[in-house]
C-alpha cells in the first residue's frame, strides 16, 4: 500500500496557517514529492498561493447545486498548482448560516466517496485546517483515516498560544482512540518581546519541540504580492531554506513514526 | 431539498439498516439519538421486534450533550450497560444529531473498547441515507472485525448476502431460502443478515459462491469479491418456474460454468408494467414475469442501493419523488407493481396497481402482508 505522509497544520485564525502550508506544500514539490493541499476553511484561500491566484469552485460551492452534486467528478474539485500540487478547498456555507463545521465532514466524506487518496496517490497530503478546534468537524482531520500528525502554527501572542494550547488539548483528548499525534508547533514570528522564549515555554508545557522559527520576511510578502509563495518566487531567500528545512524535518519525522 | 416528500413517507435510514444487519448478533446496539430514531427503528422498522426484542439502547442525547459533546460520559455509560448486560459485541449507531455536531461514533467505540474489553464498533450513519447504506456498512464493519483472511474455501457452500426485514419482511423468505437451498444440497454458510452468528462471520470467506438477494447484498458481494476473490449471484428465487431457474444458475455457478441466459426477453406484447423495489427483488420478479409468458416491456426502478451495469434499458434509479411522479405520468406505464404507500399517489391513479410490499417504504402498517416468494 502507498505510503502517505499526512499532515494537519493547526492555528489561531490569522496567524500565517495557510502562508506556511502553502510554502511547506511548494518545497515537498522541489523535492519530488506528490503533494495534496486540503483547504479547510470557509474563506477557501488556503490553495490561493499554489494556484497563482485562480480560484475554482470548492467542493461545498458544487455540492450546494443540487443539478452537480450527484455528478462531481474529482476533476471538479482536485486542480493542480505549482509543482503539481493537488489544491482542493472544502469552502464553506453562506456567512451567518449553515454550518461550517459540518462542511468540513461533508466536503471530506465526498473526497472519501471519489476515492481521491486511492486516485491520486499522494506522497504527503496537508490539511490547513481554521483556526481554533470549535467543535467536532474542525477536529475531523485529526481522525483515524486523516492526519497522522498535527503541527501548531504559533506566534508569540497571547491569544496564538491560548489557541496552540486547546488545540493540544484535543488532541490529547482523543489520544485513547489513537488518532493524529502533535508533532510540535511552528513559530511565525510576529515580533512581539521575548516571543522565542514565550512559545517556547509552551513548547515545554506540551512537551513538543519548536520544529521551524519561521522570521517575519519581505520574501512571503513579495511573494503573496505576485500570488507565489516565498519558496517559488525567492527560492534562494532564507525563509525559502527555512521551509525547505522544515519539509525535510517533517518528512524525516513522519518517517521515523513508520 | 430535492428530498421533500409529498405523498411519501420517510423511508428506513441507515441507521435502521444497521441495526437490522446487528439483529441476530446478541449485540448491545446503542443508538446514540434524542430516543425518536431508537422508538422509529425499533418500532416502525424491525418487524421482528414484536417477537423477539434485543438489548436495543438509547443515550438519550439532549442538548447540553450536543452543545458540550460528552464524549466521556456516554463512553462510561455504555461500559456500564455491557458489563450490566454481559454481552458480547457493542455496537455505537450515529443518528442526524451526532451527524450534523461531528461526534466522532468510531472514535468513541475503540474508546468502549479500550476501556471495557469487549469488541465495540462504531457506525456513523446520519439519517440522510438510506437503509441499504447502513446494511452495507455494518456487513462491511462486520467482516472486516470478525472474519478470518486465510480460509480455506469449501466447495458447494454459498453465503446469503443482503437478507433483511426491511426488504423481505418476517414472513418466512429467509428460511424458506435456506430450505430450498439445503434441499437442492447446497450448503449454506453465511446468513447476512437473518440468521447470522459471529461463527458464521468468522468463516465467510470460505464460500464458493456468495448469492446476493438485494441490492445491499450485491454492495457486500462486491466488496467480499475484492477481499476473498468470491464470485457472486444477483438474484432471488420468486416462486414458480423462476424458482428451478434460478436453482440451476446457483448450481451452473457454483460447477464454475457460466449460467446461459434462460429468460425470454419482451415479446412485444401491448402495454408496459414498471415494478418499483429493491433493484434484485424486483429485477427478480420481472424475470419469473416473462417466464410465465408476460410479454410486455417490464421495467424496474429503485430508490435505493443500484448497480447500473445489472440495469436494462429503461430502467430507472430514482433520485426522489419528484423523479418517481415524472416517471409515471410520462405516460409510458398502464401497470405499477410496488408497495402501496407507491400506488396511492394521484400519478398512479390511472395504472393497473399489484401490490409488492416493501417494509423499508410503508413500514409496520404493511408488513404482515409481505410476499413469501418461494412457496408461491
Amino acid at each position: 500500500m502507498h505510503r502517505m505522509l499526512k499532515i494537519a497544520i493547526y492555528g489561531k485564525g490569522g496567524i500565517g496557517k495557510s502562508t506556511v502550508t502553502a510554502n511547506l506544500a511548494a518545497a515537498f514539490a522541489q523535492m519530488g514529492l506528490k503533494v495534496m493541499q486540503i483547504g479547510c476553511d470557509p474563506k477557501s484561500d488556503s490553495t490561493s498561493l499554489i494556484l497563482h491566484g485562480q480560484e475554482y469552485p470548492t467542493v461545498l460551492d458544487l455540492i450546494r447545486s443540487e443539478a452537480d452534486a450527484a455528478n462531481i467528478v474529482l476533476e471538479d474539485i482536485v486542480h493542480e498548482g505549482y509543482g503539481g500540487v493537488l489544491c482542493v478547498e472544502a469552502g464553506g456555507p453562506t456567512p451567518g448560516i449553515g454550518c461550517a463545521g459540518r462542511g468540513i465532514i461533508t466536503a471530506f466524506d465526498k473526497l472519501e466517496e471519489l476515492d481521491a487518496y486511492e486516485v491520486y496517490q499522494p506522497d504527503v497530503v496537508l490539511y490547513d485546517v481554521l483556526g481554533d478546534v470549535v467543535c467536532g468537524g474542525f477536529a475531523m482531520p485529526m481522525r483515524a483515516q486523516y492526519a497522522d500528525v498535527v503541527y501548531i502554527v504559533t506566534s508569540g501572542e497571547k491569544m496564538a498560544l491560548y489557541a496552540a494550547r486547546n488545540i493540544a488539548t484535543a488532541i490529547s483528548n482523543f489520544r485513547a482512540r489513537g488518532y493524529a499525534q502533535l508533532g510540535g508547533i511552528i513559530l511565525n514570528r510576529r515580533n512581539v518581546v521575548d516571543e522565542l522564549a514565550r512559545v517556547q515555554a509552551v513548547a515545554n508545557e506540551l512537551s513538543c519541540d519548536i520544529v521551524a522559527d519561521i522570521p517575519r520576511s519581505d520574501h512571503i510578502t513579495w511573494g503573496e504580492d505576485a500570488g507565489m509563495t516565498a519558496v517559488e518566487a525567492y527560492p534562494r531567500s532564507e525563509v525559502a531554506g527555512i521551509f525547505r528545512n522544515l519539509a525535510k524535518r517533517l518528512l524525516e519525522a513522519g518517517g521515523a513514526r513508520g | 431539498m430535492g428530498q421533500l416528500c409529498i405523498y411519501l413517507p420517510p423511508f428506513a435510514s441507515d441507521y435502521s439498516g444497521v441495526c437490522s444487519a446487528l439483529y441476530d448478533l446478541g449485540c448491545l446496539t446503542i443508538i446514540n439519538d434524542a430516543s425518536c430514531c431508537t422508538a422509529h427503528y425499533v418500532y416502525c422498522d424491525e418487524p421482528r421486534w414484536s417477537r423477539q426484542q434485543r438489548p436495543v439502547l438509547c443515550t438519550t442525547l439532549r442538548n447540553v450533550d450536543a452543545i458540550l459533546g460528552q464524549d466521556a460520559k456516554l463512553v462510561e455509560r455504555v461500559c456500564d450497560a455491557a458489563v450490566n448486560m454481559d454481552v458480547n459485541l457493542i455496537a455505537l449507531v450515529g443518528t442526524p444529531v451526532p451527524a450534523i455536531i461531528g461526534m466522532d461514533t468510531a472514535g468513541i467505540a475503540r474508546e468502549v473498547e479500550a476501556l471495557c474489553g469487549k469488541p465495540a464498533l462504531g457506525f456513523d450513519t446520519t439519517g440522510f441515507a438510506y437503509y441499504d447504506k447502513g446494511l452495507v456498512m455494518a456487513g462491511k464493519a462486520l467482516v472486516e472485525r470478525f472474519a478470518e483472511r486465510d480460509v480455506r474455501v469449501v466447495p458447494g457452500r454459498v453465503n446469503i448476502l443482503g437478507m433483511s426485514p426491511l426488504d423481505f419482511g418476517d414472513v418466512g423468505n429467509d428460511a424458506d431460502l435456506v430450505t430450498l437451498l439445503e434441499g437442492a444440497g447446497i450448503m449454506v454458510g453465511a446468513r447476512f443478515f437473518m440468521g447470522l452468528t459471529l461463527e458464521q462471520l468468522r468463516d465467510c470467506g470460505a464460500a464458493t459462491l456468495n448469492l446476493a438477494v438485494s441490492a445491499a447484498g450485491v454492495q457486500l458481494a462486491k466488496y467480499l469479491r475484492r477481499r476473498f476473490g468470491t464470485p457472486y449471484l444477483a438474484g432471488f428465487p420468486m416462486g414458480g418456474a423462476h424458482t428451478q431457474c434460478w436453482l440451476d444458475r446457483v448450481k451452473a455457478a457454483l460447477a464454475g460454468s457460466v449460467p446461459a441466459p434462460q429468460v425470454p426477453q419482451a415479446a412485444g406484447a401491448p402495454g408496459r408494467a414498471l415494478i418499483v423495489g429493491d433493484q434484485v427483488l424486483a429485477d427478480s420478479l420481472r424475470e419469473r414475469m416473462r417466464l410465465e409468458g408476460d410479454g410486455r416491456g417490464i421495467d424496474v426502478a429503485s430508490f435505493f442501493a443500484w448497480d447500473a451495469a445489472a440495469a436494462q434499458a429503461g430502467d430507472a434509479h430514482l433520485a426522489n419523488e419528484a423523479a418517481y411522479l415524472r416517471l409515471l405520468r410520462d405516460g409510458t406505464y398502464d401497470a405499477l407493481i410496488a408497495d402501496p404507500f407507491l400506488g396511492d399517489v394521484p400519478a398512479a391513479a390511472d395504472l393497473d396497481f399489484t401490490s409488492l410490499v416493501h417494509p423499508a417504504v410503508s413500514s409496520k402498517l404493511h408488513w404482515g402482508d409481505a410476499p413469501r416468494f418461494i412457496p408461491s
